[in-house]
């Protein structure tokens, strides 16, 4: 605590102190007049109570001293065993001016006169001599003893919830202490049906290896002792379980418990298959590499330990050398030809399998389960000596190189297998896929990070090599060549303590080269996963196939031109076999968007209980309606358009829907209705939010705008409705009568817009007073690609994007008319302001005889574009600009058309906004 | 942010309360009883309430049973901030009133931000979208 804290802590109290000594001092003289008042000395105990509690935690340890006697005094003759003499109110009286004595003066310590009298009263008052800060717990020093390994049992009270405590935050407690292993025990838990959901029905065993005192432990459960069994004891094989959990990462244990339970799983599936089929080959060798898995995992974890070596009688130790045993008895079986495993040896598998299980269970907690059998153990001609890997940094090095090389040469066998038969696909996969994982989970304990990237490219590019069953390209192949490669380079590099020397210049560019600069716009450069119904995956896999029969037709092509076929027939194949293309490339485009798109339920469905919460906690009754939840959108839209919905349903409930009884005096129904819709409208999605509450009032958003200096009254005044509506985004504006918890800050709108714009939409608002508001976020269904209408201004193209186009239109010259500097045009009806593209960008006009006009909308504008021409309608992917153009915000970015020509994609918004700063 | 309300009638231990779990990141609602406390709550998140027992209009266990009956806060950590009075069953009161933890007056701060840290729950994601 600094000492600044600590100052304005006893400047608080002071404060305090005055006001409590003026009520002391009346409550006293109230008493003296009323002895017999019980209120009174409750009120007199109450504040010097207050003084020695606060006192205390302010810093006035002394102050708290002193005035604990006083307290003890009112305390007794609160509870009727002291009575109130005067002796008593006159030593009440004097510690007043000793604690106002105390409380000014600054050099806290110092005896104050009268003091040591008043306390000395107050002792001959009290019945019995004062027995201060009982009870208190004495301070437990954190242990900074030797490590012990404690078995914990923990078993909550099946309503342990009720009183506020968490069982997660005690599991926490104890992993801040040391090395925690926590099981979890499910087997208390009910069938669904007669499972009360606000009780627990878990209970825990935690391994826990700590320099802290039992003491500590049982401090840990302290405000739950009442509510749980706990259980505290030591292992018995102290030295082992420390030696081991004490230097081990804990991530690296539990890792290695997890997929041992999986190889054992996997043990257990091939043994029985086997059993069916003596002699096949896959499940014998699943089987080894299960057994071979467990003996390299168990090999890297003893590695890590630090200190005397394990007795051989550890779990740890068991578990290594029976996997080891193992797989020297299945081995024969897969050298030379398929001999048929006998029953006997599969039953050893089995057992062992138990074994193992059951050392795995010793390991984790106090698991008790049958010794190993020494039966099992002599069969498995398992002995001490015998043993693959040694906790020496050379046998952690060795058990890491030996499984690491192990895999090396599986997978340069599969390269090898890949070479001769370039059909190859399945088994050899299969293989190749095995050994990367092996690989993978041999670098993740021997923390070699540099591993990871080459490992997970291999795993990518297979993955998707063998769920479509097709073989690899050229491509695929060397590009999983040469991630190989660098994977292998790092592990040439090792050097015996397991460090990894820096690469040599080339090898970053070797081990990530599928990587691009720039993602999407938007996208926070966090990495993010996607799930992908199975079905678009299959879909996607199945054009990627059919480009692949496609591509086939160019060689033909090629070779009939070779042999000097006619122009003519071949510029119809050639048309043919490019339309084939290129309906392939749209339904590929259009497979791949559909893999970002996400329905927008992912969104809308946190909203009922907010709606819920809010409508309680203002006293409203709000009935929501959700509408159009299939509708997708694109990822990153969606992950951002959350924040902007919740604030404009808050405000709908907030502001929008009125109170029942207001609601009644209206006559409409007590609950107000809020909707929330998605609808697919004009190349993207608008989302609806739209309440049946008091409607935007127009007047008061432009007398609260005039007030607030947001805009002037005459601008206020020729503000139409829709303008009017739109101030609700500016900063700093609110018509909230009273701010509330939930809104009325008048921030927020203002982000949100600007969140809606940075997503490339708009917003719109419809209101109609005591009828209801409707919010309407327009939005690109994608990022990415956006449909749009290739133009000509100043002789140069641009793209307008699809989205923000209301209508086109050719006007006569003639029909413009010049006012005050503006361009008008009566457009289908209404009057509208045009603005000609070319001027706003500084570029020369062409004069043509009909003015060729798009009809802009972004929500908070609408104007006319006028343009030199329209050329046609395009599809196009829009990158963002960088590099020192991002502050063009006319554009939203460039794209690339299909003969290599970059053009712009204009921001109607921004433009307008350019042209209102040039007039100004 | 973790929402905790510090209900005390002392307006220097409020103070104080403030001050050092405001120092450690916590945002912290101050009422001044048991009443006070309840008309604040308007049915936001609190991921703790730091109590005072002995207050005017509703005391600290009484508050503690109005929370512990209201859907919302019935799984809340409630601690209990006790004096050192000669009472002996005080722990064991406040716990039968529904209290997660105690801790007895005067405390320091580092006591009070360890009883804070133990049974403050983390946010709960449903919940912290109304906090935005």
């Amino acid at each position: 605590m600094s000492t600044d804290i600590m100052e304005q802590l006893r400047g608080a109290f002071r404060s305090e102190a005055w006001d409590l000594l003026i009520e002391l001092d009346s409550a006293l003289l109230a008493l003296e007049v009323e002895p017999g008042d019980t209120a009174l000395v409750h009120r007199v105990f109450r504040a010097i109570h207050t003084i020695k509690g606060s006192g205390a935690t302010a810093g006035f340890a002394h102050l708290a001293r002193f005035a604990h006697k006083m307290e003890e005094a009112f305390d007794l003759a609160r509870a009727g065993s002291l009575g109130v003499t005067p002796d008593l109110i006159d030593c009440g009286l004097k510690a007043c001016d000793v604690i106002r004595m105390i409380v000014d003066d600054s050099t806290e310590g110092t005896a104050v006169p009268g003091e040591v009298e008043v306390t000395a009263a107050f002792t001959r008052l009290l019945p019995e001599p004062a027995n201060p800060q009982a009870g208190r717990i004495e301070e437990i020093k954190p242990g900074a003893g030797a490590p012990a390994a404690f078995e914990i049992v923990f078993k909550p009270n099946r309503e342990m919830f009720y009183s506020g405590a968490d069982p997660v935050t005690l599991l926490d407690d104890l992993r801040e202490l040391g090395h925690a292993h926590v099981t979890a025990h499910t087997d208390q838990v009910p069938p669904l049906s007669s499972l009360e959901p606000e009780h627990i029905y878990l209970w825990w065993e935690i391994l826990l290896v700590t320099g802290h005192s039992q003491a500590v432990i049982k401090e840990v459960f302290v405000f739950v002792e009442d509510e749980c069994e706990v259980r505290i004891r030591l292992r018995e094989d102290q030295a082992a379980t420390v030696a081991l959990l004490g230097s081990v990462p804990a991530e690296a244990f539990e890792l290695f418990i997890a997929e041992t339970q999986d190889h054992l799983e996997e043990i257990e599936g091939a043994a029985l298959r086997l059993e069916g089929d003596p002699s096949s080959r896959p499940n014998l060798d699943s089987l080894f590499r299960a057994v071979h898995s467990i003996k390299g995992n168990a090999g890297l974890l003893l590695g890590h330990v630090k200190g005397p070596a394990l007795d051989t009688s550890h779990p740890l130790q068991l578990l290594l050398r029976m996997a080891h045993g193992l797989e020297s008895l299945l081995d024969p079986f897969r050298a030379g030809s398929a001999r048929p495993v006998p029953d006997d040896t599969i039953q050893t598998a089995l057992e062992t399998c138990d074994a193992l299980r059951t050392l795995l269970g010793r390991l984790t907690h106090g698991g008790a389960g049958a010794p190993v059998s020494q039966k099992l153990i002599e069969r498995l001609g398992v002995l001490t000596n015998d043993m693959p890997g040694s906790q020496t940094a050379a046998g952690r090095k060795a058990a890491f190189l030996n499984t690491t090389s192990q895999c090396v040469e599986m997978i340069e066998g599969c390269f090898r297998l890949m070479e001769n038969d370039r059909e190859s696909t399945g088994p050899v996969f299969e293989t190749y896929l095995r050994g990367l994982k092996t690989l993978s989970a041999a670098a993740r304990y021997g923390n070699c990070t540099e591993l990871e990237e080459p490992l997970a490219q291999q795993l990518r590019i297979l993955d998707a090599a063998m769920r479509t069953g097709a073989g690899l390209g050229r491509e695929e192949r060397s590009v999983l060549g040469s991630a190989f490669h660098a994977a292998r380079s790092v592990l040439d590099r090792m050097s015996p303590d397991g460090d990894v020397s820096p690469a040599p210049g080339s090898a970053d560019a070797v081990t990530a080269p599928a990587r691009t600069p720039e993602e999407q716009p938007g996208v926070s450069s966090s990495p993010s996963t996607i799930r992908i119904d199975q079905n678009k995956l299959d879909r996607l896999m199945r054009v990627v196939g059919e480009l692949l029969v496609a591509r086939g037709a160019f060689p033909l092509l090629v070779q009939k031109l070779n042999n000097g076929a006619d122009g003519a027939g071949m510029a119809k194949e050639l048309k043919e076999a490019g339309s084939n293309i290129s309906r392939i490339a749209d339904e590929l485009q259009t497979s791949v968007m559909s893999i970002r798109m996400l329905p927008v339920k992912t969104v809308f469905q946190r909203f009922p209980r907010l709606v819920r919460d809010l409508a309680r906690s203002l006293g409203k009754e709000v009935r929501l309606v959700i509408e159009g939840e299939g509708i997708e959108l694109d990822k990153t839209i969606l992950e951002q358009i959350g924040d902007p919905l919740v604030h404009l349903i808050r405000n709908a409930v907030d502001h929008g829907i009125e109170t029942p009884e207001e609601r009644r005096a209206k006559g409409k129904a007590a609950a107000g209705q809020l909707t929330l819709r998605a609808v697919h409208e004009a190349g993207g999605v608008a989302i609806e939010i739209t309440d049946d509450g008091r409607g935007l009032d127009a007047a008061a958003l432009k007398r609260k705008a005039v007030e607030t200096g947001l805009c002037t009254a005459e601008a206020a005044a020729g503000m139409t409705e829709q303008a009017a509506f739109q101030l609700i985004f500016l900063p700093g504006l609110t018509t909230a009568a009273k701010v509330t918890d939930v809104s009325g800050r008048g921030v927020g709108m203002d982000v949100v817009r600007s969140n809606v714009r940075n997503l490339h939409g708009t917003i719109e608002i419809r209101s109609t007073p005591a009828h209801g508001t409707s919010l309407i976020v327009k939005l690109p269904t994608s990022l990415m690609v956006s449909k749009g209408i290739l133009l000509e201004a100043g002789a140069q193209e641009y793209i307008l994007p699809l989205s923000y186009i209301r209508d086109m239109v050719k006007l006569p010259r003639e029909q413009a008319h010049k006012y005050r500097g503006l361009t008008l045009a009566q457009v289908r009806g209404t009057i509208c302001s045009i603005f000609s593209l070319a001027e706003m960008l500084g570029l020369p006009t062409a004069k043509t005889p009909e003015l060729s006009v798009a009809i802009v909308e972004t929500g908070t504008v609408k104007y006319g574009l006028l343009v030199d021409r329209f050329l046609t309608e395009v599809e196009v992917l829009v990158k963002p600009l960088a590099g020192g153009l991002e502050q063009c915000k006319e554009f939203q970015g460039a794209a690339i058309m299909g003969d290599g020509r970059v053009v712009l994609v204009l921001n109607p918004q921004e433009c307008h906004n350019l042209e209102r700063t040039e007039c100004s | 942010m973790k929402r905790i309300m510090t209900v005390d009638d002392s307006s220097s231990l409020r103070q104080i309360v403030s001050l050092v779990l405001g120092s450690a990141g916590y945002e912290v609602v101050e009422a001044v009883d048991g009443l006070d406390a309840l008309s604040k709550l308007h049915g936001r998140e609190l991921h703790l309430f730091l109590t005072d027992v002995h207050m005017p209009n509703m005391d600290g266990l009484e508050l503690t049973r109005h929370l512990r009956g209201m859907p919302q806060y019935k799984f809340t950590p409630i601690a209990v901030l006790s004096g050192s009075e000669s009472d002996p069953n005080s722990k064991q009161k406040a716990k039968a009133s529904g209290a997660t933890a105690w801790l007895a007056k005067p405390f320091n701060p580092g006591d009070l931000l360890a009883v804070v840290k133990k049974v403050c729950v983390d946010a709960r994601p449903a919940n912290g979208a109304l906090e935005r």
